[in-house]
């Protein structure tokens, strides 16, 4: 079947969403975690939560990680008027503080999440959201010196929120 | 907010040039990297610096590696006009040859590239881009057996990418 404009339009403004989805994640941007979503939404990654119990998890769990990083390849997504279900591949890397041995440790996920997404009164969230994870794997990560860039910070003081144009 | 057109087309032109950028860097292709620039803009790698600087350090430092890939994935934007911010998310593997700190081994960078652009007659380009590091790590390359019997790419023009252009 062809693809017409509208469909683009829709597919863009859903791949947006989880890329916003990554960045709330690695910021720790609650606002832009709910704005995912739709407020009656559930997502599912052990068991259903409504999205203040699951921003809620994310606080404590993500507050585990010296660092994470979510990182999309594939993003497949088919529309149907106002609804669409969605499939976007996510490499999440976590960062675990050196323990005895003096070694950081990543602990990398590769993970599917499968969306319903409903558009309302134009705009596309998330309705339904359930987390697959496909393989994981922990790597020692030893450390390289390295004088480049600036550092990421986890919340509104990272360098990516002073250079935004909207508020 | 809904989105536009006009939006969906400046995203991917602005999407694009990060695509460009991490061909430049790949191929060593110096103009492919200034392309992506505007003659004014400003890069925060190592302290800020013109674009002739830029170069003059990519120049200086890509050529002490192997090989390099730098992978986007993650790619945030949100136009405004004729102007645009933007957050692309890449993994950069280095590969380093053995030397007296070790065997051949890849220092993996993920880091995140923060642009401001402005579209000028017609055209995108960055204006602004800091680098930040999010995390690295060193990986040895370890024994494959044998190299993939795959035609191996090349770090200038005589890449066959060149030649399907």
């Amino acid at each position: 079947m062809q693809k017409t404009i509208d469909d683009i339009l829709a597919e863009s403004a859903i791949r947006d969403v989880h890329i916003r989805y990554c960045r709330a994640n690695d910021r720790r941007d609650e606002d832009l975690m709910r704005s995912c979503f739709h407020s009656d939404a559930v997502i599912e990654l052990h068991e259903p939560l409504t999205v203040d119990a699951f921003i809620d998890m994310g606080r404590t769990v993500l507050s585990q990680y010296v660092q994470t990083w979510h990182n999309t390849g594939n993003q497949l997504v088919e529309v149907d008027g106002k609804t669409a279900w969605a499939e976007h591949y996510t490499t999440s890397t976590h960062r675990i503080a050196a323990g005895e041995d003096g070694l950081e440790c990543d602990f990398i996920v590769s993970g599917r999440y499968i969306d319903q997404m409903e558009q309302r009164s134009g705009e596309w969230r998330i309705a339904k959201r359930k987390m697959l994870v496909d393989f994981s794997r922990s790597d020692p990560a030893p450390a390289a010196t390295v004088s480049l860039g600036g550092q990421g910070a986890r919340d509104r003081s990272d360098a990516s929120y002073a250079m935004r144009l909207r508020a | 907010m809904k989105k536009t057109i006009d939006d969906v087309l400046a995203e991917a032109a602005i999407k694009d040039i990060q695509m460009r950028y991490c061909r430049a860097c790949d191929r060593m292709d110096f103009e492919l990297l200034r392309d992506c620039f505007h003659p004014d803009a400003t890069t925060e790698y190592f302290g800020t610096a013109s674009v002739d600087e830029f170069i003059a350090v990519g120049r200086q430092t890509l050529p002490a590696f192997v090989k390099t890939t730098h992978n986007t994935g993650n790619q945030n934007v949100e136009v405004n006009g004729n102007t645009a911010w933007a957050e692309h998310y890449t993994v950069a593997t280095h590969r380093l040859a053995a030397d007296d700190k070790g065997p051949e081994r890849d220092f993996i960078t993920s880091v995140r590239y923060i642009d401001r652009l402005e579209c000028r007659d017609g055209d995108w380009r960055i204006l602004k881009r800091v680098l930040i590091l999010d995390w690295t790590r060193v990986d040895p390359v370890g024994d494959i057996g044998k190299e993939p019997a795959v035609q191996a790419g090349q770090r200038d023009r005589s890449d066959p990418s060149y030649g399907l252009l």
